[in-house]
C-alpha cells in the first residue's frame, strides 16, 4: 500500500537557480507527475517600452538575465537594426560574435559546475566556477562588466578592442582548454557521475520535435535547432560550423553537448580573433522606425534558440518588443521528462533544460 | 556478581562523562580540519578550524522554533544514547552492546524527522532508515569476528591480545572501512542530510530541526564520528598502551582518506547504497567469517 | 543570413486549420505573443521550420472572441497562451494545460493592455497633431476652392441673421476674403524716430547700446524707405 505525497519543490530551493515551482506527486520517491509553475520573478519588462526609447531600452534587454545578458542585447539589437533598416560595420559582427560565444562559454561551465553541485560532487563544482572567474575578467578588462556588459547599442558596439586586448582574449582561452579538458573528462569518465545521468529524463527525437524543444535540450536528442547554423552576422564568416548533436537523449547526452560545445565556442573564437577585419565599429542611429514596421529576430544564446520582434509606431518608443527566451518552449520538455522519474532525478532533469526562469518571465 | 556488575555500571557512567566532555571537542576539531581539507582540495581558502565550534554555539542561542515538543525530546534521546555508547566503548565495555546503543540512538533521531511531519523530513528519515539498513549487517559481522579473533565482545579485552585484530580480520576492517563511508555522511553515500543533501531534499532529515535541537544533533553528529574512528583504531589495539597511539594514527589517516573519498565522488542514489553495502558485508564479512571459523 | 522571414495575416476562424496543416508539414512552434491595440489584441503565432521563420497575425480579438488554444498539437505553447489570458486578457479556448489564470500572479489584471501615463501622454498628442492636421487637410480645399467671396455673396450669407451677428460675420467674411485674395503680407513696420531709439538704447552698456543703436537705424531707414515706396 503506497500513497501519495506532494513534494512542493522550489521557488526557494537550494539547488534551483532560478525561481520555478514543482508540485511533484510523489510515490515513495518516484515522481508520478509534475506540474511546473512560474510567475515569481515577473518584472513587466515588456511594457517598459512605453517609457524607455529605443537606445534606451537595450539597457533593460540586458538586465532581463544575468546569465544570458550579453545574448539578450546583441538580439535586441540586431532586431531593432532589422527594423530600422541598418547594416552595421563588420568589425562590429565580429566582435559581437566574440563576445557572444564568451557568453556562451562561460554560461555552460557555470551550467556543468551547477550540475556538479546538484548530484553531489562539490570540489567539480568549485573547479567549474574558478574556471569561469577567468572568463568573467576577460569580460572585465574588455568591456568594463563582469556579468552586464552593456557593449552593444543599436548600430554596432560601444568600443572598439585593439590588437592587444584581442591577443588576451586568445591567450587566455587556449590556457583554459587545458584544465578544462580535465574537468570534462572528470564527467564523462567518472562512475558515480555517470551513475546519476545515464538514461535519466530520456526524451526521444520525436518527442523533442513535438514539444517544439530548442538548445542543447533538442541537441542531446538529436533535433537540431542552431540558428547559429544559418550564418546571421559574423557567423556567416566562419569557415565551417556544425552544431554538436547526441542521440542518447538523456542528462548525460545534454551534458556532453555542453561540455563540447564550450571547446567549438573556443574555436570560433580564436577563428574571428584570427579574422577580424579593420574599420570602425559603430554607425550613429537616431532617426525613429516607420510606423507599422515589425521585424523579427532570432538568434542562437546558450539555452538555445531566442525569438525577438518589434514593432514600430512611428515614435521612437517601440509599440510592442518581445523576446521570446528558449526555456518557455522547453518548460514542456521538461514537464514531460519528469514523469516516472526518481524524487534524486528532478533536480538533475530541471538543471538539465539549463532554466533560465528570469529570462522566461520577463 | 553484583560487584561485577556495580563496576561495569560505574566505569560506563564514567566513561560517558569524559566521553561527554571529550568526544565533542575532538569531533569539533575533526569536522574543523575536515571543512578546511575539502575547501583546499577545491582550491578555495576554507574556513577557520573553530568554525563548527561557532556553528554550534550560535544555534544554542537561537530562540526554539520547532513544530511540536516531541522532536526536541527524541533528539535528546538520541544525543543521551550516542554520549552512552561511545561511553561504554571507551571504557573498555561490550562492543555489541555499543554498536545496539548507537543503534538506538539512530532510530531516536529518525523518528523524531518523522514526528516533524513535513515532506523533506520524511524522505530524509525514510533515506537515513535506508542508510541504517545497509550498514548494521557489516557492522555486525565486525562484532562477530571481533569475537572470534578475541574470544570476547569486550574491548577491554583487546590490551590483553598478542596480536591485533586486523592481523585476523583485515577482510572485516575493509568492510568497515567501506561502510564507514555511510555512517560520516560522506560522498557518495551522504544521501539523507549532510551539509550537501541540500541540493535535493533541501536539509532532508534535519529539515524541521533549528536552533538548540539542530546544536544537539551536531553534537551528536561529532560524537558519533569520533566513536566510529574509535571502531577504526580498535583494529590495531593490542598488548600494552603504545598500540593506541597507532590505532589513533591509523584512525586520523582513514579520516583523510574519507575526506578525499568525498571530494571526489558524486553521491549516489540509495539503491546503489544498498546493494554495494550489503555485498560488501557479505562478501567481506562472510568470506572473513568463514576462514576465521574453518582455519 | 538568418531565417527567412515573412508575416502574414490569418482570420481567427482558420486558425485551428492552418495550425493542423503545419504540425503535418513538419513545421515547429516558436512562440505566440500578443499586441495590445487600440482594436482589440493582436496575436502573432510563429512557426519555424528548417530556414524558414513564418508569422501568422490574427488582428483585432476582443474579450468575446474565442481563440481556439493550438496546444493540442503544439504543447510547447502552453505559457505563451497563459501568459496570453493572464496579461492581455485574450479568450483561449481549450487548453490542454490552463492554469485558470494563475500562471502569472499579478497585482492588476491585464496589465499589459493598460497604457502608462507618459505612452498615453504621448499617444493624445499624437492623435490630436494627426486629427489637427487631417482637418486642415480637409478644410483649405473647401475654402480654396471658393476662392475670395464677393461682397453679394457675403451679403447673401449674412442676410436672415439678427443685426449684431450680421455685422460680426460681415466684417469677418470680408477680413478673409480680403487675406484670400491678397497672399498674406507681414505689416510694415512703423519707422521708429529718433527719440525712441535712444529711449531703447538707454541703460545698456556702451557696446551693446553701439550696435543696438545702429541696427535700428538701419532698419528705421529701411522701413521709412518702404513706406516712401
Amino acid at each position: 500500500m503506497s500513497q501519495h505525497t506532494v513534494i512542493p519543490f522550489g521557488p526557494q530551493h537550494p539547488v534551483l537557480p532560478e525561481p520555478l515551482h514543482l508540485d511533484l506527486v510523489v510515490d515513495d520517491e518516484r515522481v508520478i507527475e509534475a506540474v511546473p509553475q512560474i510567475g515569481f520573478i515577473h518584472r513587466g519588462l515588456e511594457r517598459m517600452t512605453q517609457t524607455h526609447d529605443y537606445n534606451q531600452f537595450i539597457y533593460i534587454a540586458e538586465r532581463i538575465c544575468g546569465i544570458c545578458a550579453f545574448g539578450h542585447s546583441l538580439g535586441y539589437a540586431e532586431t531593432i537594426e532589422s527594423l530600422l533598416g541598418v547594416e552595421i560595420p563588420p568589425r562590429a559582427e565580429y566582435l559581437r560574435v566574440i563576445l557572444h560565444e564568451l557568453s556562451r562559454m562561460h554560461s555552460h561551465i557555470l551550467w556543468l559546475g551547477l550540475a556538479a553541485d546538484a548530484f553531489g560532487h562539490e570540489a567539480l563544482f568549485m573547479h567549474c566556477w574558478r574556471l569561469r572567474e577567468r572568463i568573467l575578467d576577460v569580460f572585465e578588462a574588455t568591456t568594463g562588466g563582469r556579468v552586464i556588459l552593456s557593449a552593444v547599442i543599436v548600430g554596432g558596439m560601444v568600443r572598439d578592442q585593439d590588437a592587444a586586448m584581442l591577443q588576451m582574449i586568445k591567450d587566455t582561452i587556449v590556457g583554459i582548454k587545458d584544465e578544462y579538458g580535465q574537468l570534462v573528462n572528470t564527467f564523462v569518465n567518472d562512475s558515480s557521475i555517470r551513475s546519476r545521468l545515464d538514461g535519466i529524463g530520456y526524451i526521444s527525437k520525436e518527442d523533442a520535435m513535438r514539444y517544439g524543444m530548442v538548445g542543447p535540450f533538442a541537441r542531446a536528442s538529436n533535433v537540431n535547432n542552431d540558428v547559429r547554423c544559418l550564418g546571421k552576422g559574423g557567423y556567416g564568416k566562419l569557415s565551417t560550423f556544425d552544431p554538436i548533436m547526441d542521440t542518447s537523449g538523456d542528462c548525460f547526452g545534454r551534458a556532453k553537448v555542453r561540455a563540447l560545445e564550450v571547446l567549438q565556442s573556443a574555436d570560433i573564437i580564436e577563428e574571428m580573433i584570427d579574422t577580424i577585419p579593420g574599420g570602425e565599429v559603430a554607425i550613429p542611429v537616431k532617426h525613429a522606425p516607420e510606423p507599422g514596421a515589425q521585424a523579427c529576430n532570432t538568434l542562437e544564446q546558450p539555452r538555445g534558440e531566442c525569438y525577438y520582434y518589434a514593432l514600430s509606431n512611428g515614435t521612437k518608443y517601440l509599440e510592442r518588443m518581445r523576446m521570446r527566451t528558449p526555456t518557455s518552449v522547453n518548460l514542456a520538455g521538461m514537464a514531460m521528462a519528469l514523469k516516472g522519474c526518481d524524487l534524486a532525478d528532478v533536480n538533475m532533469i530541471v538543471l538539465t533544460i539549463d532554466p533560465c526562469i528570469s529570462c522566461t518571465e520577463r | 556478581m553484583d560487584n561485577a556488575i556495580v563496576t561495569s555500571l560505574v566505569s560506563v557512567v564514567i566513561g560517558t562523562v569524559f566521553f561527554a566532555i571529550l568526544a565533542p571537542i575532538v569531533g569539533c576539531l575533526l569536522d574543523g580540519i575536515d571543512r578546511k581539507v575539502s575547501a583546499r582540495m577545491q582550491g578555495r581558502v576554507g574556513p577557520n578550524i573553530l568554525q563548527p565550534y561557532w556553528d554550534v554555539r550560535k544555534l544554542l542561542l537561537k530562540e526554539r522554533a520547532s513544530v511540536n515538543t516531541t522532536e526536541g525530546t527524541y533528539v535528546n534521546a538520541a544525543l543521551f544514547f550516542a554520549l552512552v555508547a561511545g561511553g561504554i566503548f571507551f571504557s573498555g565495555g561490550n562492543f555489541l552492546l555499543v554498536v545496539f546503543v548507537i543503534t538506538l540512538s539512530s532510530l531516536f533521531f529518525i523518528v523524531a524527522a518523522y514526528s516533524t511531519r513535513s515532506p523533506y523530513a520524511e524522505i530524509g528519515a525514510s533515506r537515513e532508515t535506508l542508510q541504517v539498513m545497509s550498514y548494521e549487517p557489516m557492522v555486525l559481522l565486525t562484532s562477530v569476528a571481533m569475537f572470534m579473533i578475541a574470544g570476547t565482545f569486550n574491548v577491554s579485552g583487546l590490551f590483553t591480545m598478542s596480536s591485533p585484530l586486523i592481523c585476523g580480520g583485515w577482510a572485516v576492517f575493509a568492510g568497515l572501512l567501506f561502510v564507514l563511508t555511510i555512517k560520516l555522511r560522506k560522498s557518495p553515500f551522504d544521501i539523507s542530510s549532510s551539509h550537501h543533501a541540500h541540493q535535493e531534499i533541501v536539509k532532508g532529515i534535519t529539515t524541521e530541526m533549528s536552533g538548540p535541537t539542530l546544536a544537539k544533533v551536531e553534537i551528536m553528529h561529532w560524537c558519533e564520528n569520533v566513536l566510529f574512528l574509535g571502531w577504526v583504531g580498535m583494529f590495531f589495539v593490542y598488548g600494552g598502551l603504545p598500540s593506541v597511539l597507532l590505532g589513533v594514527l591509523v584512525a586520523v589517516v582513514v579520516y583523510f582518506f574519507e575526506i578525499w573519498i568525498d571530494n571526489n565522488f558524486a553521491r549516489v542514489k540509495w539503491q546503489a547504497m544498498l546493494k554495494w553495502a550489503w555485498i560488501v558485508a557479505i562478501v567481506a564479512g562472510g568470506l572473513n567469517i568463514a576462514v576465521l571459523a574453518f582455519f | 543570413m538568418g531565417h527567412n522571414r515573412t508575416f502574414q495575416d490569418v482570420a481567427v476562424e482558420d486558425l485551428l486549420d492552418l495550425a493542423t496543416k503545419l504540425d503535418k508539414d513538419g513545421w515547429r512552434a516558436v512562440q505566440v505573443l500578443c499586441t495590445s491595440t487600440d482594436n482589440g489584441i493582436d496575436l502573432t503565432y510563429s512557426f519555424a521550420r528548417d530556414e524558414d521563420l513564418a508569422n501568422y497575425q490574427v488582428r483585432g480579438v476582443t474579450k468575446d472572441t474565442q481563440v481556439p488554444s493550438l496546444q493540442g498539437m503544439f504543447l510547447g505553447l502552453f505559457p505563451f497562451e497563459n501568459e496570453a489570458k493572464d496579461l492581455f486578457g485574450v479568450n483561449i479556448t481549450g487548453m490542454v494545460l490552463d492554469f485558470a489564470g494563475e500562471f502569472y500572479q499579478t497585482s492588476m489584471s491585464e496589465p499589459m493592455t493598460i497604457l502608462s501615463p507618459e505612452a498615453k501622454a504621448r499617444k493624445d498628442k499624437a492623435a490630436k497633431a494627426a486629427a489637427a492636421k487631417a482637418a486642415k487637410e480637409s478644410k483649405e480645399p473647401k475654402d480654396g476652392a471658393g476662392g475670395a467671396l464677393t461682397e453679394e455673396e457675403i451679403e447673401a450669407k449674412v442676410a436672415g441673421l439678427p443685426p449684431e451677428k450680421a455685422e460680426k460675420l460681415r466684417t469677418a467674411l470680408r477680413a478673409k476674403a480680403q487675406k484670400a485674395g491678397k497672399p498674406a503680407e507681414k505689416p510694415a513696420p512703423k519707422a521708429m524716430t529718433e527719440e525712441e531709439i535712444e529711449a531703447k538704447v538707454a541703460g545698456l552698456p556702451p557696446e551693446k547700446a553701439e550696435k543696438l543703436r545702429a541696427a535700428l537705424l538701419a532698419k528705421a531707414k529701411q522701413a521709412s524707405e518702404e513706406q516712401q515706396a
